[in-house]
């Protein structure tokens, strides 16, 4: 699986489940927790989703917003994940 | 042997032997030698609380230490491991949060008392070094941390006096690798270092002091007796006295660590401009907020997620923040108010999600300044529902609630501690719109040959002032 492809899985995912907008012009690299367009505790929902979308457990401690704070650096996080596995 | 308070001159010739020990060892032998010093130190500075103390410390060191290595190296036995460990922990603590007060409680003759003195009085700082611990054996089982095998550097990690009394909390995964870094500490490291200190001294020493002084919580102490606005003028008063003293606590002690190439955990951000209780506790405690996030908020809510992805399913929306907080309100202590305060900011919490599922998303930026505005009024006035029972007794909170809704009436109030706010919240504004929370040293050299001069005159001159040393020891 590519950047890109993880990529287009993880804005579905965002613009459905969590800005519920599929409208919203999100950019990749658009700050979503820091920026307060969606609230921290939403991260734990992005932890599911990348459990059940790529069967990649990320610990806790390591979903953050300085880890996981736009589409761009989920996508990456995901990437760096599947490839130690 | 006289205890070792953050505002003393002990403290500073405390501080100033541990440093040059520190520095003169790091001239001639490795690292290693360097914090086998700073245990030392840490550990007397510990003794000086209690002897007894440190006998705890030494067990919770030990037991951490070993389960840490045990997880690592038995992976069948992983989670068994990783529950008796966290258990022992919490088992430990328990004890001398409900056991202790217990049999403090029942009449026993003095002599016994004094006998069981090790076993019923909280060690100062244990809520936090088992909690560092906790998030040791946890990182490990989760193998995001390896465990060390060094036992100076995890002994240090529990015991480092800057952090061991009050915070902050850090994990060892962070904090165990700048031991085994060669310290160089540069001019500005040392200049934002004694900023931090020279603004923890600001808050802690004279802001925090002053309040202390003009008693603002007076009104607190019998609220039966005193009328609505006198309880809301001294809960506000309280809350920047609670506010200036702990957040210039830890300025103070991550300025003495930032001396020794240290770097901890800020843990307090312009609190008073929150736009919500998830935001307050964003910057408020910082590292504990972080603490209780990873460790319990975030397993809880993917446990509940997996069952039910649905953010708006309603257990996913109640359970986690509430479970969340009741821990905090039991770590703070295990009394009745603290556990009502821990409900209390749960269910705002809960509120505020399910407020926000009917929101659309939009960047907070674009949010009318008059709806920031009405978020901030309310959340302030939600405070003091909310904070009455984290001050209070149940019986005081249950009169302060009953004052709120039939003790309108005018009496005199005192304004004078109001005079301290203006300060505080002008240090929160150069550093919030900076950015920089030691913007000051930007500012031009006379003006902070001014600051140096007045905060450490107006901190000396108000500890005089006070019968006692003015130090937070929090919870």
């Amino acid at each position: 699986m590519d950047r890109n492809e993880i990529l287009q899985r993880v804005r579905a995912f965002t613009l459905k489940e969590l800005l519920k907008n599929p409208d919203y012009p999100l950019k990749d690299d658009e700050p979503l927790f820091s920026s307060g367009l969606i609230d921290s505790f939403a991260m734990a929902q992005v932890g599911v989703f990348i459990e059940t979308e790529f069967n990649l457990y990320i610990p806790d401690p390591e979903l953050t917003v300085e880890n996981m704070d736009t589409p761009g650096q989920i996508a990456d996080k995901v990437l760096a994940g599947l490839a130690e596995q | 042997m006289e205890q070792i308070n953050i505002l003393s001159v002990e403290f500073i010739g405390f501080v100033l032997i541990t440093l040059t020990g520190y520095y003169l060892i790091g001239q001639i032998l490795p690292r290693p030698a360097q914090n086998a010093w700073l245990l030392l130190a840490s550990y007397y500075f510990y003794y000086t609380w209690s002897d007894t103390f440190l006998y705890v410390l030494l067990f919770v060191t030990a037991a951490n230490f070993l389960f840490g290595i045990l997880i690592h190296k038995n992976p069948s036995h992983k989670k068994m491991l990783l529950r008796t460990g966290v258990i022992l922990n919490i088992a430990a603590l328990t004890w001398y949060l409900v056991g202790g007060p217990f049999i403090r409680s029942l009449s026993l003759p003095v002599d016994t008392l004094i006998v069981l003195f090790p076993f019923i009085v909280l060690p100062a700082g244990m809520s936090y070094y088992t909690l560092n611990g906790i998030s040791y054996l946890v990182d490990i089982s989760l193998k995001i941390a390896k465990p060390t095998t060094n036992f100076i550097d995890f002994s240090l990690y529990l015991a480092y006096f800057p952090k061991l009394i009050s915070g902050p909390l850090e994990r060892a995964r962070k904090f165990l690798p700048i031991l085994s870094e060669a310290q160089t500490v540069d001019n500005a490291q040392i200049a934002s270092s004694l900023t931090l200190i020279l603004i923890g001294m600001l808050r802690a020493g004279i802001l925090a002091g002053v309040f202390s002084l003009l008693r603002p919580g007076q009104p607190l102490e019998s609220p039966a007796k005193s009328d609505a606005l006198s309880l809301l003028w001294a809960m506000t008063t309280v809350m920047f006295y609670i506010y200036n003293s702990f957040s210039g606590y830890t300025d103070i002690v991550r300025g003495v660590s930032g001396l020794f190439g240290i770097p901890l955990t800020r843990n307090f951000m312009q609190p008073f401009a929150s736009k919500d209780f998830s935001d307050f506790w964003q910057r408020w405690h910082i590292s504990l907020s972080q603490w209780l996030r990873d460790y319990i908020y975030m397993p809880v809510s993917r446990a509940f997620l997996r069952r039910n992805p649905s953010r708006t399913n309603i257990p996913n929306l109640i359970v986690p923040p509430l479970i969340t907080m009741l821990v905090s309100g039991l770590w703070h202590g295990a009394t009745p108010n603290l556990v009502l305060w821990g409900f209390l900011m749960g269910l705002f919490i809960v509120i505020e999600n399910v407020r926000a599922l009917r929101r659309p998303a939009v960047p907070q930026q674009i949010v009318p300044r008059w709806r920031r505005f009405f978020s901030a009024a309310s959340l302030l006035a939600l405070m003091f529902i909310a904070t009455a029972p984290f001050d209070l007794d149940l019986k005081n909170t249950l009169a302060y609630y009953r004052q709120m809704l039939f003790g309108w009436e005018w009496r005199p109030i005192n304004l004078l501690p109001g005079l301290v706010i203006p300060f505080s919240l002008l240090l929160d504004w150069f550093q919030g719109r900076s950015g920089d929370e030691t913007v000051f040293l930007k500012w031009p050299v006379w003006v902070q040959v001014i600051l140096v001069v007045s905060i450490t005159m107006g901190t000396i001159i108000v500890q005089k002032l006070q019968s006692a040393p003015a130090v937070f020891v929090y919870p």
